[in-house]
């Protein structure tokens, strides 16, 4: 490890003002659990590191825009028309926990709460997750099947990024030097939604993925959905919509049968690589088989 | 006095016969034992008198067993 | 003598308390004034010559103070347990990427680590050797010059050929094991001092310091009674700190400079650099009657040592040994090959060979009885040794044996009983749930051919506590809280007046290692022994100190007393003394009690011509039950709960055994479903905890430890010892489990989720992609 300075801003404007003096010598580091490994690895000499830790306000998860009144409870009154802010600085124990995510979109807090160790979850970020632009990171998926879109300030102001085009490639953001993540937005989940998040790692916990997937989709009837959104980690060099899939499954009644006709259509929509994790031809599999069992999980004739 | 000796694993290629016995004027030392057998690489080797590791200034009696080893392991 | 009353007793860890509040200081914690960093260049190629070393730009960095290459090797440039095979610091040629090739001293970590990187070494590289078996041929580029069969084990007994003729099932497979890593929390690490004399103290974790002692002289050609080594207390070995790690490196380090100097391998270092278990191939063919009596056994296994040879050939030998299990098996047809390679470096590991063969024998075991339609745990039942059974290797089982006596407590366990309704209730429909059992029996001690040994010394304190001495070291198995509690018992007193005294080579004897299940069997016989003459010298300062003869003397606890007064003659002190009050007189008398112990091993019948360290007279018996759960979608194995019931003789402390189960249990489910270290051309692909996977606490089952002792007469108290049998049949008990679940054999360990998904995919007739 080369030794570095810690400059500790007390704002996002003095955050990106240092990110713009120091260029590219310059890194953010909020929890660290991503960057600490790639610094103790040389693989990143940074001189400078922000430590944007002091910047509270993205610490913040709060509903953003309401359609109806507001009621006591945050969580129990969050509704399809409500838009939720998660701050880059939220950790995945606190994602994981909040009451507001669980109610609004549960895949998110079950992908943090199946991050890493506990130690790891106090203190990595849903920001850091998403900036490490790894393939397998597990926050993505959900964020793609929430259409969340990606706050980021910069020297040129804020500006928002569709969740999608913010992953550009294996480790590669759509992040200038000069920017930082300030949080994402998605709209909440109804009473009418349905989700899940599945992650297949080496072992129970403190595993990566060697795939993983978030489905979210409304309910029309007992065993049909429609506006499926379905992603998949670790299968493609970012994280990837399964759109081929999606189309099937939307206002089709499904059973056992039609849910792993469809599931399979998956191998279509990934292109995983052989790893020391797993090889290309499981992914595939496993891509498919997370999905069916997702959904069998979903269906009403189902006792699981 | 007469001392047993038994030589185990590769310390046989000493003698000819796994255990013997061997004739000392009294007072005589565990390096006389070493001398007169020919063993020279006497940093790794565990000798043992009646039971108990020794070393070279170890005064032999009669009829003690002497186990002559290279240090081992095993499972 | 009395009852015992600490042997047996649910005794916390001595250790337990500065353990868990971080007080206590493994020796990668030490500290001294004017300390220097160590580091080791390792080889940058698996395989390659040595053109040239120069050092010159390290040197010459401020602050660097030693750059040691195999020049500054006094004694003898090698180490190795059996043979001196491995170059302190290679000079010729590097065999493996741990090779060390040169060693830096300076006044920072980083100092010397940019040391490391200002050494400039000409490799020319060559062929990496890297399959076992084409290493075996004369054709293949030689690893060592004298070819790359390290040892070569064949035992015959019987007819295994006419046996297959007749049996009415024969089965034969080929079954692959993984380079399972011990994983030791505390890396290979240490600190070494010199002191105005010239004498060293080495303080490294290790599980044998008197033999460090000796391989530490030979590479410094230094007189051993001139360097101390201090092994207690190691953080963790499983046989992985059985052969020497940076001891010597250390030692060089420390007479170059004259100063402290500390070495902390890295994880990634120690994972590249550090011992393994050993990878095997084993082609296994065994038969059995019709009426389920086993006939033969015929085994071809070819070992993975790696680079060097270490304890490869004892383990081979072992391996050999533990083929046939804890069964009768009138006829045999064994052979082993242990194979030099690029493929880092294998040795000893808790097991030591059997995990590999037992692994392999149990799923026959399996085999043979779902082709027999028998029940898998009457099989075994009627196939086990008992007391005065001929085992295969020809040898008579005249020790305690309690194969039988653990698989009756299996048949009775929870899990086993209620094995169809466990089964029949999945926590979702395509997920299906098994019931697996196996057995093992496993050698105590070095085996016949090697006389194992042991010492003790116990001293009377001016406290009245006794001092103990035993040097096997305590690397986490709790041996020093089961000494301290067979001494209270030997010499009458509590375990808090023990003051235990281990793995260290000035102020212990030598009673070896803290491996091959034997530190308790060993230091509590020689404990015994020294506790006998110690209360003898108690007795006479007693009889002398009551005017009683010395017969009239009667221990108590923590107190002697004279039975009764000689006639007239009343005694001082009311007739009794505290050992404290003993201590006092035979101090006033200018008199120090302190007592030694030895105990030499009972060995076998029989050995085998030609071999050393098998068979064994001594073993313990364990049979493990797994209920796993696997998904059908996924591949993924979960181990709901495990049953182990271990024969260990008497059970010292039954807390201890039960931690020994409980880890064992992990560390060989770790080894069934997800631990390898991958090597593909001789180069590490899993060099840390993120892609070398070991099972955690999330993954570990509900374990239920049941004991039986079946007590062995020469043993402590009747104990044998159980350090290496917990982790063994769990693996096996676990892939047969999963036979049981899906019809599928699994015959290639780690039986990772991707694995076990391919073949019921093959099983099934739709291989993956289609
Ligand atoms: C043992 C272990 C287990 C893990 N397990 C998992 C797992 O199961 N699943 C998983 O997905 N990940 C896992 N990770 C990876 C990591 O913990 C997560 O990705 C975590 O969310 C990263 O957040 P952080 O705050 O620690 O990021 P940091 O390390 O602080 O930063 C990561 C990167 O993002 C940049 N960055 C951080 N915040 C911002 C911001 N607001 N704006 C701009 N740039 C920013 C940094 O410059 C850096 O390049 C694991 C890591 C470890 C060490």
């Amino acid at each position: 490890m080369r030794p570095f300075s810690v400059t500790v801003p007390e704002s996002v404007d003095e955050a990106v003002e240092a990110l713009a003096r120091w260029g590219s010598e310059a890194r953010v580091i909020a929890g660290g659990t991503d960057l600490v490994v790639e610094l103790k690895e040389d693989r990143r000499s940074p001189a400078v590191l922000v430590d944007i830790s002091r910047l509270h306000e993205l610490r913040e998860i709060r509903v953003e825009k309401r359609a109806g009144a507001r009621g006591e409870d945050e969580a129990e009154s969050v509704g399809e028309s409500d838009v939720v802010w998660v701050g880059a600085l939220a950790t995945h124990a606190e994602v994981a926990s909040s009451p507001l995510v669980r109610a609004a979109a549960p895949l998110l807090a079950d992908a943090c709460a199946h991050v890493g160790s506990p130690q790891i979850r106090g203190r990595g970020t849903i920001g850091g997750n998403m900036c490490t632009a790894s393939p397998a990171g597990d926050v993505i998926p959900p964020l793609f099947a929430l259409e969340a879109s990606v706050d980021v300030a910069g020297p040129r102001g804020v500006r928002s990024v569709g969740v999608e085009s913010f992953f550009v490639g294996p480790k590669r953001s759509a992040l200038a030097p000069d920017e930082i993540v300030l949080g994402v937005r998605f709209r909440a989940h109804g009473p009418e939604h349905v989700s899940f998040f599945r992650k297949l790692g080496q072992r129970k916990s403190l595993a990566i993925s060697v795939v993983s997937v978030a489905f979210a989709a409304r309910r029309l009837g007992p065993d049909t959905f429609e506006d499926a959104r379905v992603a998949f980690g670790a299968v493609a060099p970012t994280v990837v919509r399964a759109r081929t899939v999606e189309k099937a499954l939307d206002g089709k009644r499904l059973d056992a049968a039609t849910a792993r006709h469809i599931s399979r259509l998956a191998f279509r929509d990934v292109m995983p690589i052989t790893d020391i994790r797993g090889s290309q031809a499981y992914r595939q599999e496993m891509a498919c088989n997370l999905l069916y069992e997702g959904l069998l999980g979903l269906l009403s004739g189902n006792a699981e | 006095m007469k001392v047993n000796v038994v030589l185990f694993g590769t310390m046989r290629k000493y003698a000819k016969e796994d255990k013997f016995q061997m004739e000392f004027e009294e007072g005589a030392k565990l390096s006389d034992l070493l001398d007169r057998l020919k063993i020279e690489d006497r940093v790794y080797i565990i000798v043992l008198v009646n039971g108990r590791r020794a070393d070279e200034d170890t005064v032999l009696t009669d009829g003690a067993n002497v186990h002559i080893l290279t240090p081992v392991g095993g499972g | 003598m009395d009852e015992p009353r600490w042997v047996g007793a649910r005794v916390s860890r001595i250790d337990a308390a500065d353990k868990v509040t971080g007080r206590l200081k493994f020796m990668s914690d030490l500290s001294f004034p004017g300390m220097l960093w160590g580091a080791v260049l390792r080889s940058a190629h698996p395989h390659a010559l040595i053109k040239k070393i120069d050092t010159s730009k390290a040197e010459a960095i401020d602050g660097v103070v030693a750059v040691l290459t195999h020049k500054d090797v006094p004694g003898l440039n090698g180490f190795g347990i059996v043979v001196p095979d491995q170059p302190v610091l290679c000079f010729d040629k590097v065999r493996y990427m741990g090779d060390a090739v040169a060693l830096v001293a300076a006044t920072s970590k980083e100092k010397a680590s940019e040391a490391l990187r200002a050494i400039e070494v000409e490799y020319e590289p060559l062929p990496v050797v890297d399959d076992p078996e084409e290493a075996m041929l004369e054709s293949s580029p030689k690893v060592h010059a004298d070819g790359n069969i390290h040892h070569h084990i064949k035992v015959e007994r019987g007819d295994v050929d006419a046996a297959f003729r007749e049996a009415a099932v024969v089965v034969e497979n080929t079954y692959y094991t993984p380079r399972q890593m011990h994983a030791f929390m505390e890396t290979e690490s240490g600190v070494a001092t010199m002191d105005e004399d010239g004498n060293i103290t080495v303080w490294c974790g290790s599980q044998h310091p008197f033999r460090d002692q000796l391989q530490i002289a030979r590479a410094l050609g230094m007189n051993p009674r001139k360097i101390q080594v201090v092994s207690t207390p190691t953080g963790g070995a499983f046989g992985g700190k059985d052969e020497i790690t940076v001891q010597i490196y250390l030692a060089l380090l420390a007479l170059r400079t004259g100063r402290p100097v500390k070495i902390v391998l890295s994880r990634e270092e120690s994972a590249v650099a550090g011992m393994k278990r050993h990878p095997m191939k084993i082609r296994m063919k065994t038969a059995a009657a019709a009426d389920g009596t086993l006939l033969a056994n015929e085994v071809r296994v070819v070992a993975d040592t790696g680079a060097y040879a270490s304890l490869g050939g004892p383990v081979v030998n072992l391996a050999i040994e533990h083929s046939c299990g804890a069964y009768r098996m009138p006829n045999v047809k064994l052979e082993g090959f242990c194979v030099y390679t690029n493929n880092g470096l294998a040795g000893a590991f808790r097991g030591f060979g059997a995990n590999q063969v037992i692994f392999a024998l149990e799923t026959q075991i399996d085999m043979i009885a779902e082709r027999l339609g028998m029940d898998r745990l009457e099989f075994r039942r009627k196939n086990a040794l008992r007391q005065g059974d001929v085992a295969a290797l020809g040898h008579t089982m005249t020790a305690s044996v309690g194969a039988v006596a653990t698989l009756d407590a299996a048949s009775k366990c929870e899990i086993w009983v209620r094995r169809e309704e466990l089964k029949a209730r999945p926590s979702a429909p395509h997920k299906k749930r098994g019931v697996g059992i196996a057995t093992e029996l496993h050698g105590c001690g070095l085996g016949v051919g090697l006389p194992d040994y042991g010492a003790a010394t116990i001293e009377l304190l001016p406290d009245g506590r006794f001092a103990v001495g035993v040097s096997c070291p305590e690397i986490g198995q709790g041996n020093t809280t089961a000494f301290a509690q067979m001494a209270a018992d030997s010499l009458g007193c509590s375990v808090e007046d023990i003051v235990m005294v281990s793995g260290d080579s000035r102020y212990t004897l030598d009673s070896g290692t803290s491996t091959a299940s034997r530190s308790v069997y060993t230091g509590g016989n020689a404990i015994r022994c020294a506790a006998a003459r110690m209360r003898e010298a108690i007795a006479d300062v007693a009889a002398e100190a009551l005017g009683a003869p010395r017969e009239e003397i009667a221990f108590g606890r923590g107190s002697v007393e004279a039975r009764s007064c000689p006639a007239g003659e009343p005694t001082r002190s009311a007739g009794r003394l505290s050992f404290r009050e003993i201590a006092c007189i035979a101090e006033s008398k200018g008199r120090r009690l302190k007592t030694e112990g030895d105990f030499i091993w009972p060995v076998a019948d029989r050995g085998v011509e030609g071999y050393f360290g098998l068979p064994h007279l001594i073993y313990s018996y364990i049979t493990q039950v797994a209920l796993v759960e696997v998904n059908t979608l996924t591949g993924e194995v979960e181990v709901l709960r495990a049953v182990s019931i271990p024969d260990p003789g008497k059970a010292i402390n039954p807390v201890g055994i039960e931690a020994q189960s409980e880890g064992g249990v992990v560390m060989g489910m770790g080894y069934a479903l997800m631990e390898d270290t991958v090597i593909e051309q001789g180069i590490t692909k899993t060099p840390n905890f993120s892609t070398y996977i070991i099972p955690t606490s999330v993954d570990a089952p509900e374990i239920e430890t049941i004991i039986v002792e079946e007590l062995e007469p020469s043993g402590p108290f009747g104990a044998k010892g159980i350090g290496e049998a917990v982790c063994v049949p769990i693996t096996p008990a676990i892939t047969n489990a999963i036979h049981d679940a899906t019809g599928i054999w699994i015959t290639h360990i780690p039986a990772t989720a991707e694995r076990v998904y391919m073949a019921l995919r093959k099983q099934a007739g739709e291989p993956a992609g289609a």
